[in-house]
C-alpha cells in the first residue's frame, strides 16, 4: 500500500502520528453526527442544515489535512465525501439520495486505513479506495428526482457560481423576493476597468428605483481585454426584462429574466423558506412580529384573535416549553462556565508539560484529545448560557408606548411615537437597566423638544411630532438611537448657561461638539430655565452615567429648528466581552474591544510634541499619544513602547502606547473585591488560563474629553 | 479546595473546609456559651517575621498559598495588587505594609488570609505564615488603648509573650492611606 | 517581498489585520482596500500572493470577489482567505465552495491567521519555484 505511505515513506513519523490523531477525532465527530443525520431521516424531518454543513465541514477539513501530508487516496475519499454533503448542503441532492448511504461506508474505510497507518493492524483491500470513489461519483451523476420539494433557488435560470457567490443575507433576500412573487432578472455590464465604479453606480441607482439590487458579481472581461471588467447584477422587479433594459437604458439582450419556473412555484407554495434561511432560531423568545411570513394576511400583530386550531396547538406547546429563570441562577452557571474554563487551562498546562517529557508524550496527546473535544463544548456551553440572557426589547418599548400615551394625554401635544427593532436582543440586565434611561429620553423629548401644534404649524412642520426609537445590532452592541423633529438644541444658550455656571470660561474654544456634550454636564442640567429653552437637559447627567455604568456611550447630535438625536451604544451582554490583550513592562491588560478604534505599529518620525503633549500624526489628524505606563504609575521602559492602540469614545480619540499586542481574547469581566473600592481606569480583572488576573481597562477614564477634564480642573 | 490551602510549616494541617466547620463551630458555639460566665473565643494564629498575630476564626473564610498577585495601579501602597480566588477576584493586602512594618519578600511560607467580610467585599491578607488555631477564654484578651497600635485591639497572652489580636475593620479601612 | 492584499471596510479590522500580519518572518508587504470595489481596481494591476477578503462587504461582497478571482485566467492561482463574523460560517463555506483556501471567523486568533498565511505563502513560494 504505497498509496498511503506518508511523504518520507519510513513509517509514521511525527507529522504522520498528528495527523491520525486529528483525523480520529474528526472522523469521530463525522460518525456521530452521521447517525443524527440517519435520525432526521427516519423520523421523516429535514435534514438540519447546520448539522450538514457540520458534516460538510468535516470532510473539508479532513481532505485538507490529508492533502497537507500527501495522504493522496484519504485526501480522494474526503473529497468524495465532501462533494456528497456539498450537494446535501446546497440542495442538489436531497437525503434519500443514493450518494448519502456511501458516506458511511467512505467514513469506515477511512477509518481503516488510518488504522493501518499508525499501527497496521488492519489492512484495506487492495482498491477499495478508488472502488468506492468511482462508485460515490456515479451515484451523483444521477441526478436526483426533482420533485416539488425541491428549493425554489435551484429552479433559477441561472450560473451555479452565482448563487454560490451569495452570503446568506443576499440569499434570504432572493427567496424573499421569490415569495412575494416578484421577477428576478440578470443584468449584464461591461465597463473600463478605470471608471467601472461611475458606470456601476449610475447602473445600480436605476436599479434602486424600479427594484432591487440582490447582488454584484464582478468578473474578468472577455480573453485579451484585461482593461475590462464585466458585472452580472441580480435584480428583483415587478418589471420584465424589455421594461428593465428600457429603464437602464441598456441593450435588450443584457438583461434576461431567470425566475419563470421559480417565482410561480415558490408564490403558489405558502411554505416558509425550506431552508429557514437566516438567524439561527433562538428557542424561549417569541418570533417577532416582522417574522411573520408576508404570505399570511399581515395586521392583527399580537396574534389574538387569529385562531386556526393547528396554530393554537403549536403556541400552546411553545409556551409549555418555555421556564421562567432567575437571572441570578444564570450569573451563577456563567461563573462556572468561567471557572470551568480556567481549570481548562490548568489541564492545558500540565499537558504541555507531559507533551514535553519523551516517557509521557503519548498518554499527553491522548489527554490533548479529550480536552480539545472538552473545549468544543466548554465554548457550546458558554454560547448557550449567554443566549439564554437574551431578551429582546420587545417589552421595553410596550413600557415606552405607554408613557408615550399618557404624555400626550397630559401634555396636550400631539406626537406620534415609531419604534423600529423591537426585536433586538440584549442582555436581560441590560434591558432592565435601561429601562429608566430610555424612559427619561422619550419623556424629555416630549416636555422639551416637541413645541406645541401652533408653534410647529408657525414652524411649517407638521402639527404632528414624531420621536422615534430606532434599535439595532451592530457586531457586539446594540445602537438605540431616539431622535424627535422638534426644536434642537440651542449651543449659544448652552454655552452661556455653562458659562454662568463657571463650567467653562468665555476664552475658551469650544466645537459645536464640545458645546452640546456640555448638556451632560451635572451642574447645567438641573437648571430649569436651560432645558426649557434646549430642549434636553433634565437628568442627562443621570442617563449618561446610568449607561456608561452599563459599559455602553451616549452621543448627541442636534440641529437648531430641525431636532435632536440621541444615540445610545450598548454592549449586547455584561457577562463577557471581547478585549484586545496588551502587554507593558512584564504585565499584561486586556482592553474592550469595542472601545479600540485600530492598532498600530508606532513609528516615531510621525511623533511630534506640542507643549508637554505628543502628537501622533494619523493620516493628518493629530491623535494626542499617552503612555499607558505613565497613565497607570507603571515603571516600565518607556524605549520598548512598540504599539499605538487607538481608542474612542464618540468623537473623543486617544493613542494608548503598549509594548504589545497579545490577541484578542473573550473576558468575563469580574469585579474587584477588597477594601479599595474604585480605581480609574480599571473596571474589573478577568483570567485567562493560570496565569493570574488580568485588569481589564476602563478606556472612558482614560479618554478623558476637554470639557471634563476642564471641568475638574 | 485543599489545593489552595496547605498545611504551613508550622503544622497546622487543616484544609479550607476545616477552616469554614471551624468558624461555623466557633460562631454556634459562642452563641450556645453567651450566658455563661466565660465565653470562648477562637482565633486564627499567623506570624509576620516572629511576632504572633491573631483574627477571629469567624471572620477567616480560606487560607490560600501566595498565588500570582497582578499589581494595580494607583492604590495605596499596602494593597499588593489582585488574586483570582478561583475566578473571584480579590484584592490583597500586604499585612506588612499595612502595618508599617519593613518589608520582606514573600517567601515558601507565606499565605493568603482570606477574610469574609460579613456581607462586604472579601479581601485577602498577606502574612509571613500561618501557625494555628487557638481557643481562649474571652477574659484572657486584654483590651488595648494605646492608639498608635490603633490596628490591635486585644492582646492574649500565650506562652512567654503575647498575641496581637488585629481589629480587621480597622486594618481593612484603607481611607487615608497612600 | 511577497504581497498581501486585505481586503476589509472596516477600518478597525484592516489595521488589526494589518499588525498581526507585520509579525510574519520572512516579513511580507501588506496591501489594504477598503472595499471590494477598490480591489478589483488593484487586483488585474499588481501582483499578489495572497489576497484576505471579508465576506460582509457592501458593493462588492467578499464572495463575489472570490469568485471573480477563480473566474480569472490571470488571477486564478493567488490563494485566497475568506474572513467573515462568528455565525456566519455558512458564507465561509461558500466561500470555500467558490475556490477560496481557508477561512476564518471573527474574532480570531492572530496566531492562526499568521499559521495559515505562512502555510499558503510557502506553498505559494513552492509553487512559483517550480
Amino acid at each position: 500500500m504505497s498509496e498511503i505511505q506518508g511523504p518520507g515513506g519510513s513509517g509514521p513519523g511525527d507529522v504522520q502520528r498528528e495527523f491520525v490523531s486529528e483525523a480520529e477525532e474528526i472522523l469521530e465527530r463525522l460518525g456521530s453526527d452521521l447517525e443524527d443525520l440517519a435520525d432526521q431521516r427516519a423520523s421523516g424531518g429535514e435534514p438540519s442544515p447546520d448539522l450538514v454543513n457540520r458534516l460538510f465541514r468535516s470532510a473539508h477539513t479532513l481532505k485538507g489535512l490529508a492533502g497537507s501530508v500527501g495522504l493522496d487516496a484519504m485526501g480522494e475519499l474526503a473529497h468524495r465525501m465532501e462533494d456528497v454533503l456539498d450537494g446535501l448542503r446546497l440542495g442538489r441532492i436531497t437525503i434519500d439520495s443514493p450518494a448519502v448511504p456511501l458516506i458511511h461506508e467512505a467514513v469506515s474505510l477511512f477509518g481503516t486505513l488510518l488504522r493501518e497507518l499508525s499501527d497496521a493492524t488492519e489492512e484495506a483491500e487492495p482498491g477499495a479506495v478508488s472502488a468506492l470513489c468511482a462508485r460515490i461519483r456515479e451515484s451523483l451523476v444521477a441526478p436526483a428526482a426533482a420533485d416539488g420539494e425541491t428549493d425554489a433557488l435551484l429552479r433559477l435560470d441561472l450560473e451555479r457560481g452565482m448563487l454560490n457567490a451569495l452570503t446568506e443575507y443576499e440569499e434570504h433576500r432572493l427567496r424573499e423576493s421569490l415569495r412575494r412573487g416578484r421577477r428576478i432578472l440578470r443584468v449584464e455590464a461591461s465597463f473600463d476597468l478605470t471608471d467601472f465604479e461611475q458606470g456601476l453606480a449610475t447602473l445600480t441607482g436605476g436599479v434602486s428605483e424600479v427594484g432591487e439590487l440582490l447582488s454584484t458579481l464582478p468578473s474578468a472581461g472577455s480573453e485579451g481585454s484585461e482593461l475590462e471588467i464585466r458585472f452580472v447584477l441580480l435584480v428583483a422587479s415587478e418589471l420584465d426584462a424589455p421594461a428593465l433594459a428600457a429603464r437602464l437604458g441598456i441593450e435588450p439582450g443584457q438583461v434576461r429574466e431567470v425566475s419563470g419556473g421559480a417565482r410561480v412555484a415558490s408564490a403558489s407554495a405558502a411554505l416558509p423558506a425550506p431552508a429557514a434561511p437566516t438567524a439561527p432560531a433562538r428557542a424561549a423568545t417569541p418570533p417577532p412580529v416582522a417574522a411573520t411570513p408576508p404570505s399570511e394576511p399581515l395586521g392583527d400583530a399580537g396574534g389574538g384573535g387569529r385562531g386556526a386550531p393547528p396554530e393554537d396547538v403549536e403556541s400552546l406547546r411553545s409556551i409549555s416549553a418555555t421556564v421562567r429563570v432567575d437571572i441570578r441562577k444564570l450569573d451563577e452557571l456563567m461563573n462556572l462556565v468561567g471557572e470551568l474554563a480556567i481549570q481548562r487551562g490548568q489541564l492545558a498546562a500540565i499537558i504541555a508539560r507531559l507533551l514535553a517529557e519523551a516517557s509521557t508524550a503519548r498518554i499527553g496527546s491522548e489527554l490533548q484529545k479529550v480536552l480539545k473535544r472538552l473545549e468544543r463544548k466548554l465554548h457550546d456551553l458558554q454560547s448557550g448560557v449567554l443566549e439564554v440572557r437574551m431578551v429582546p426589547l420587545q417589552q421595553v418599548f410596550e413600557k415606552l408606548s405607554r408613557a408615550s400615551r399618557r404624555l400626550q394625554r397630559d401634555l396636550g401635544k400631539r406626537v406620534r411615537l415609531e419604534l423600529r427593532g423591537a426585536e433586538t436582543e440584549l442582555d436581560k440586565l441590560i434591558v432592565e437597566e435601561l429601562i429608566d434611561p430610555l424612559l427619561h429620553l422619550v419623556r424629555n423629548a416630549f416636555d422639551h423638544a416637541i413645541e406645541s401644534p401652533e408653534e410647529r404649524a408657525a414652524a411649517g412642520k407638521p402639527v404632528e411630532g414624531t420621536i422615534r426609537i430606532e434599535a439595532s445590532q451592530r457586531g457586539n452592541h446594540v445602537a438605540i438611537e431616539i431622535s424627535d423633529d422638534g426644536r434642537g438644541i440651542d449651543p449659544a444658550r448652552v454655552r452661556a448657561r455653562a458659562e454662568s455656571a463657571g463650567l467653562v470660561a468665555a476664552a475658551d474654544v469650544l466645537s459645536q461638539r464640545e458645546v452640546l456634550d456640555l448638556v451632560f454636564a451635572p451642574g447645567l442640567s438641573t437648571r430649569t430655565e436651560v432645558t426649557e429653552t434646549s430642549g434636553r437637559g433634565v437628568g442627562m447627567d443621570v442617563v449618561r452615567a446610568n449607561v456608561t455604568a452599563l459599559g455602553g456611550r451616549v452621543e448627541l447630535d442636534s440641529h437648531l429648528g430641525r431636532g435632536t438625536r440621541v444615540t445610545l451604544t450598548l454592549p449586547i451582554t455584561l457577562a463577557i466581552i471581547q478585549t484586545l490583550l496588551v502587554r507593558i513592562g512584564d504585565q499584561r491588560f486586556a482592553i474592550p474591544l469595542s472601545s479600540v478604534l485600530e492598532t498600530l505599529r508606532l513609528d516615531g518620525s510621525h511623533v511630534q510634541h506640542s507643549q508637554d503633549r505628543e502628537l501622533l500624526n494619523l493620516r493628518g489628524e493629530p491623535l494626542p499619544l499617552k503612555d499607558l505606563a505613565q497613565e497607570l504609575g507603571l515603571a516600565a521602559d518607556r524605549a520598548k513602547r512598540a504599539f499605538v492602540v487607538v481608542v474612542g469614545l464618540g468623537e473623543a480619540r486617544v493613542g494608548v502606547l503598549v509594548d504589545k499586542l497579545e490577541g484578542q481574547q473573550d473576558a468575563v469581566v469580574k469585579p474587584i473585591q477588597g477594601p479599595v473600592t474604585h480605581v480609574r481606569g480599571v473596571t474589573g480583572a478577568t483570567e485567562f488560563g493560570d496565569h493570574g488576573a488580568v485588569l481589564v481597562l476602563d478606556v472612558t477614564a482614560l479618554v478623558e474629553d476637554p470639557v471634563r477634564r476642564r471641568e475638574a480642573a | 479546595m485543599s489545593d489552595t490551602s496547605t498545611p504551613s510549616s508550622r503544622g497546622v494541617a487543616a484544609g479550607a473546609a476545616t477552616w469554614e466547620s471551624l468558624a461555623r463551630s466557633a460562631r454556634s458555639e459562642s452563641a450556645a456559651t453567651a450566658a455563661g460566665p466565660s465565653r470562648w473565643r477562637q482565633l486564627l494564629t499567623f506570624r509576620l517575621g516572629e511576632d504572633p498575630y491573631a483574627v477571629p476564626i469567624e471572620r477567616v473564610r480560606e487560607i490560600v498559598r501566595l498565588p500570582t498577585i497582578t499589581p494595580m495601579p494607583r492604590v495605596p501602597a499596602c494593597v499588593r495588587g489582585v488574586i483570582s480566588l478561583r475566578g473571584e477576584m480579590v484584592e490583597v493586602i500586604d499585612l506588612r505594609r499595612r502595618l508599617g512594618m519593613s518589608e520582606i519578600a514573600p517567601s515558601r511560607t507565606s499565605r493568603v488570609v482570606v477574610l469574609h467580610d460579613d456581607g462586604r467585599a472579601t479581601s485577602g491578607l498577606l502574612v509571613d505564615g500561618v501557625n494555628d488555631v487557638m481557643r481562649v477564654p474571652e477574659e484572657a484578651i486584654s483590651e488595648t488603648t494605646a492608639s498608635e497600635e490603633a490596628h490591635v485591639c486585644g492582646l492574649c497572652e500565650r506562652g512567654n509573650g503575647f498575641v496581637s489580636l488585629l481589629d480587621v475593620d480597622r486594618v481593612l479601612d484603607l481611607d487615608g492611606e497612600r | 517581498m511577497q504581497r498581501i492584499l486585505v481586503v476589509e471596510d472596516s477600518a478597525t479590522m484592516r489595521s488589526y489585520l494589518a499588525t498581526t500580519l507585520a509579525d510574519l518572518d520572512p516579513p511580507v508587504e501588506v496591501r489594504e482596500a477598503a472595499s471590494g470595489f477598490e480591489a478589483l481596481r488593484l487586483l488585474p494591476r499588481e501582483s499578489f500572493d495572497l489576497v484576505i477578503t471579508d465576506v460582509n462587504m457592501p458593493d462588492v461582497n467578499g464572495l463575489e470577489l472570490v469568485s471573480f478571482l477563480k473566474g480569472s485566467e490571470a488571477l486564478r492561482t493567488i490563494p485566497l482567505i475568506v474572513v467573515s463574523s462568528e455565525g456566519s460560517e455558512k458564507d465561509c463555506e461558500r466561500g470555500l465552495s467558490l475556490g477560496a483556501d481557508a477561512y476564518l471567523t471573527k474574532p480570531f486568533d492572530p496566531e492562526k491567521l499568521v499559521g495559515v498565511v505562512r502555510d499558503l505563502l510557502q506553498r505559494r513560494r513552492g509553487e512559483s519555484g517550480t
